[in-house]
C-alpha cells in the first residue's frame, strides 16, 4: 500500500540504519589501536517489499546484524606461528643462558683450567721435589674442581629456573584454559545477541595468549564455541576445561619432567614456550650434566691411576690425587692426603725423588684419547660440548630473529583483514553521515507534500 | 592488501628492533675487538679459537720446559769443563813428574797437589743445583759419587758410584717428544778409564817417585780428557735440538697467535662500515616514520 506515510516510515528506518552506521564506524574507531579487536561492519539490507498498485516496491533499508569481520584461516596461522616463534625465543634465551657457562673464549671456562693443570705437572715433572710446585699443582687441581663444581651448580640452577618458569607458565595455561571454557559457556547463552562480538574477541585474544606458551588448534562449533586441541588433546571442550599438571622424576641425579593433561593423559608438546622448557629441563641440562660427568669421571680415574702407581716424597704408592668415589662433576674433590701435604703428590715412577717422569705422564693425558671409544680426548669432547652449545644457542636464535618477520607478517595479514583502517572509516562515516542528511531529507520532503495535501482541502 | 593503523605501527616497531639489535652487536663486536662473544657467534670458530689457545698454552709450557733443560744442561757442561781443567792440570803434572829433572821432593810437592785435584773432581761430580745433585740421574738427594778415604791421611783411596746414576730427567718438548737431559757422569768418570782411580794412582805414583808409573798415567788421563770431550760433544748436540725446537715452537707460536686473531678478531674496518650503514638506515628509518605515521586521512578532513 504506498502511501505517504509509508515514505514516512522508510525515512524514519533510513535514518536509524546511517545512525547505527555511525555508531559502528564509532566503535571501529575506538578501537582502532585494540589488538584483540576485530572490525565490524553494518549488514544493510533491503526491508521487505510491499504491494501497491504499481506493482511491489521496496519498504527501504533495515540493519540484518552487525558483522564481525575476520578470517579463521589467518588465526589458526598466527597461533601456530606463535607458539613456533616463542618455543624458538626460549630456546634463545636458555641457550644463551647456558652458553654463558662454558666461558671458554674469556680465557675462564674448563679447557682453560685444564690447560693450567697439566701444564703445571710439567712444572713439577721440571722439579719434582720443589713444595712451591707442589703446591701449585695442588692449587690448579683445585681450580679444575672449582670450574666443574661451578658449572655444575650453574647448570643445575638453570634447570630450576626453567622449573620455575614451567610452574609458572601452567599456572598461566590452566588459567586460560579455564577463562576459555568460561567464555564458551556465555557465548553459547548469547550467540544471538550483540554482546556476542566482544565475546568472541575477548575468546579469541585469549587463545592468542595461549598459544604463546602451548600449540593450539581451534575448533569452531556452530553455536560460536570452540574446542581447543593441544598436541593432539583436548584442553577446552566447549564450557569444559581440562588442565596441564606436572610430574617431576629423578634419575641418578638427572631430573625429568612430563606433563599430564586432566591429571591423567600423558602429553608431549608439539612447540610453545612450554615445549622448550620442558626440552630444557628434560634433556637439555640433564644431558649436559651427564656429558660433564662423563669428563670428569674420566679425569678422575685415570688420574688417579697413574698417580696411584707413583712414589709421593714419602716413597708411597697408591695415593689418589681426588676422591676416589661417588666421582660426578658435583662432588669432585682434592684427596684428604694431597689436601693436608702436598709431599704425597705422588710424581716419581721410580721412587727417586728427582724422577719426574710420573709427571709427565700425567701431563701426556692431554693427549690420551680417553673418550668417545678412544676418539677423543678430554678437550676434544669438552670443545664438542661448547661447540653444541653454541650450536644450539645460535640455532634458536637465528630462527627465532627470522621467524619473527613472518610471524609479524601473519599478524599483518590478520589484520588486514580484522583490522581497523582509519582512512576507510573516515570515508565510511562521511558515506553514513551524508546518507543520513539524504534521508532527513527525504522526510522534510513527505512534510511538505503531506502540507500540500493538507492544503488542498481548505 | 589493506593496510591498518596497527600493522604500520607493528612493521615499524619491528624492523627497528632488528636494526636496533644488529647495530648493538657491531657495537659490541668494535668495541671488544673480538668478533666472537659467545660460541653461538660461530660455534665452528669458536672450537677453532679454543683448540688454538690450548695449542698457544702448550708451546708456552714447553718453551719453558726447555728453558728449564737447558738450564740443566748448561749446569752440566760448566763442570765439566772443570772436570776437563783439572783432567788437564794433572796431566801436566804426570808430564813434569815424570821429567827426570825433577826430583823426589818435587814429586811430593805435585803429589799434594793431585791430592787436592782429586778433592776438587770430587766436588765438581758432586755439583748441586735447586733440584739436588746434578750427576745423580733422578737420585737427587744422594750424593752420586762417595769416597773412602784412608783412616790415617784422611785421603782418598777411592771413588765409588752411588746406586744408579742413569735414571733419566725428561722434559716434555712436544707431543711425545721428551728430551732426556740427564748428563750420565758414569760414562766421563767411569767409562774406559776411571778418572778417580788414575788420579789416586797418579798421587801414589808422584808420592813415590815412580817415574815410569808416572808416565804411564799420562795416558790414561788422554782417555779421560778425550771421554769429556766426547759428552760435552753429546750436550751440544741436546742443547742444539733444544735450540732449534725452542724456534720451531716460537715460529708455531707466532702463527697461532696471528690464526688466533684472524679467527676471532674484528675487521675493524669492515665493522665500522657496516656499523655507519646500519646507522644511516636507522636514522632514515626513524625520520621516515615520524612523517609517515602522523599522516592520516583526518589530517585532510574539514
Amino acid at each position: 500500500m504506498g502511501g505517504l506515510s509509508s515514505i514516512f516510515s522508510l525515512g524514519k528506518k533510513a535514518l536509524l540504519s546511517n545512525q547505527v552506521g555511525i555508531h559502528v564506524t564509532g566503535e571501529n574507531i575506538a578501537n582502532a589501536q585494540n589488538p584483540d579487536y576485530s572490525r565490524q561492519r553494518v549488514n544493510l539490507v533491503s526491508d521487505s517489499f510491499v504491494h501497491s498498485n504499481q506493482g511491489f516496491i521496496g519498504s527501504g533499508v533495515k540493519v540484518n546484524s552487525v558483522d564481525r569481520i575476520r578470517d579463521r584461516f589467518y588465526d589458526s596461522q598466527v597461533w601456530e606461528g606463535k607458539s613456533q616463534l616463542a618455543e624458538w625465543k626460549s630456546g634463545g634465551k636458555y641457550g644463551n643462558l647456558i652458553q654463558s657457562i662454558f666461558a671458554d673464549l674469556d680465557n675462564s671456562g674448563l679447557s682453560t683450567q685444564l690447560n693450567a693443570f697439566w701444564n703445571a705437572w710439567e712444572d713439577l715433572g721440571n722439579h719434582p721435589g720443589d713444595y712451591g710446585i707442589r703446591n701449585d699443582v695442588r692449587l690448579k687441581a683445585q681450580g679444575v674442581v672449582n670450574q666443574l663444581h661451578g658449572m655444575n651448580s650453574r647448570l643445575r640452577s638453570v634447570s630450576d629456573n626453567a622449573l620455575s618458569e614451567i610452574q609458572g607458565s601452567l599456572v598461566k595455561i590452566n588459567d586460560l584454559i579455564d577463562q576459555i571454557a568460561d567464555t564458551n559457556k556465555k557465548i553459547a547463552n548469547t550467540a544471538f545477541s550483540e554482546n556476542s562480538n566482544t565475546l568472541l574477541d575477548r575468546r579469541d585474544a585469549l587463545i592468542d595468549k595461549l598459544s604463546e606458551y602451548i600449540d593450539v588448534v581451534a575448533i569452531v562449533h556452530e553455536n560460536g564455541t570452540v574446542s581447543v586441541l593441544s598436541s593432539y588433546n583436548t584442553v577446552v571442550d566447549q564450557s569444559n576445561a581440562y588442565s596441564l599438571t606436572l610430574d617431576v622424576t629423578e634419575n641418578n641425579g638427572y631430573r625429568k619432567a612430563s606433563l599430564l593433561v586432566d591429571g591423567t593423559m600423558p602429553v608431549e608438546m608439539k612447540s610453545g614456550q612450554l615445549k622448550n622448557l620442558m626440552d630444557i629441563f628434560s634433556t637439555g641440562v640433564p644431558d649436559l650434566l651427564q656429558k660433564l660427568d662423563t669428563i670428569t669421571e674420566s679425569f678422575v680415574n685415570k688420574v688417579n691411576q697413574i698417580h696411584g702407581s707413583n712414589y709421593s716424597l714419602y716413597g708411597e704408592n697408591g695415593i689418589s690425587l681426588f676422591t676416589d668415589s661417588g666421582i660426578s662433576s658435583g662432588s669432585i674433590q682434592i684427596s684428604q692426603q694431597v689436601q693436608n701435604d702436598v709431599a704425597n703428590i705422588a710424581v716419581s715412577k721410580s721412587g727417586q725423588t728427582g724422577d719426574g717422569a710420573g709427571a709427565l705422564a700425567i701431563s701426556n693425558l692431554r693427549y690420551a684419547k680417553l673418550l668417545s671409544n678412544g676418539d677423543e680426548t678430554l678437550d676434544d669432547y669438552y670443545r664438542s660440548m661448547v661447540a653444541k652449545v653454541g650450536d644450539y644457542a645460535q640455532n634458536m636464535q637465528d630462527k627465532s630473529e627470522n621467524y619473527s618477520a613472518v610471524v609479524n607478517m601473519m599478524e599483518n595479514q590478520r589484520d588486514s583483514i580484522k583490522g581497523v583502517s582509519l582512512e576507510e572509516e573516515m570515508v565510511d562515516m562521511i558515506k553514513f553521515q551524508n546518507s543520513f542528511n539524504a534521508a532527513s531529507k527525504i522526510i522534510t520532503t513527505v512534510d511538505e507534500l503531506m502540507q500540500t495535501v493538507i492544503g488542498m482541502v481548505r | 592488501m589493506r593496510v591498518t593503523s596497527q600493522m604500520m605501527g607493528r612493521s615499524y616497531l619491528n624492523n627497528l628492533n632488528s636494526r636496533l639489535t644488529r647495530i648493538n652487536k657491531l657495537q659490541n663486536e668494535i668495541s671488544s675487538g673480538s668478533r666472537l662473544q659467545n660460541p653461538s657467534d660461530d660455534p665452528i670458530a669458536t672450537i677453532q679459537a679454543m683448540k688454538t689457545q690450548a695449542s698457544l698454552e702448550r708451546n708456552k709450557q714447553y718453551s719453558r720446559n726447555i728453558t728449564d733443560g737447558k738450564y740443566h744442561l748448561n749446569m752440566a757442561e760448566s763442570s765439566i769443563y772443570e772436570m776437563q781443567q783439572i783432567t788437564s792440570r794433572a796431566r801436566d803434572l804426570a808430564l813434569m813428574g815424570s821429567n827426570a829433572t825433577y826430583n823426589a821432593k818435587d814429586r811430593k810437592t805435585m803429589a799434594v797437589e793431585v791430592n787436592q785435584l782429586l778433592e776438587n773432581m770430587l766436588t765438581v761430580s758432586n755439583t748441586t743445583t735447586i733440584d739436588g745433585y746434578l750427576f745423580g740421574g733422578n737420585q737427587t738427594e744422594e750424593a752420586p759419587f762417595a769416597a773412602a778415604r784412608d783412616s790415617s791421611s784422611n785421603r782418598i783411596t777411592e771413588v765409588s758410584v752411588t746406586g744408579d746414576v742413569s735414571g733419566k730427567i725428561l722434559r716434555n718438548v712436544g707431543q711425545n717428544d721428551s728430551v732426556d737431559v740427564n748428563v750420565n757422569n758414569k760414562n766421563i768418570l767411569y767409562g774406559y778409564k776411571n778418572i778417580f782411580q788414575s788420579l789416586v794412582e797418579l798421587r801414589d805414583a808422584l808420592e813415590q817417585s815412580d817415574v815410569a808409573k808416572i808416565a804411564n798415567k799420562i795416558d790414561d788421563l788422554d782417555t779421560v780428557y778425550n771421554q769429556s770431550v766426547n759428552q760435552l760433544g753429546i750436550i751440544g748436540a741436546k742443547g742444539k735440538y733444544l735450540d732449534e725446537t725452542k724456534d720451531r715452537l716460537d715460529e708455531e707460536s707466532y702463527q697461532l697467535t696471528s690464526s688466533l686473531s684472524e679467527i676471532q678478531g674484528t675487521d675493524l674496518a669492515k665493522s665500522i662500515v657496516q656499523l655507519q650503514q646500519e646507522q644511516l638506515v636507522y636514522q632514515a628509518a626513524l625520520s621516515i616514520g615520524g612523517e609517515m605515521l602522523r599522516t592520516s586521512i583526518v589530517n585532510f578532513l574539514k
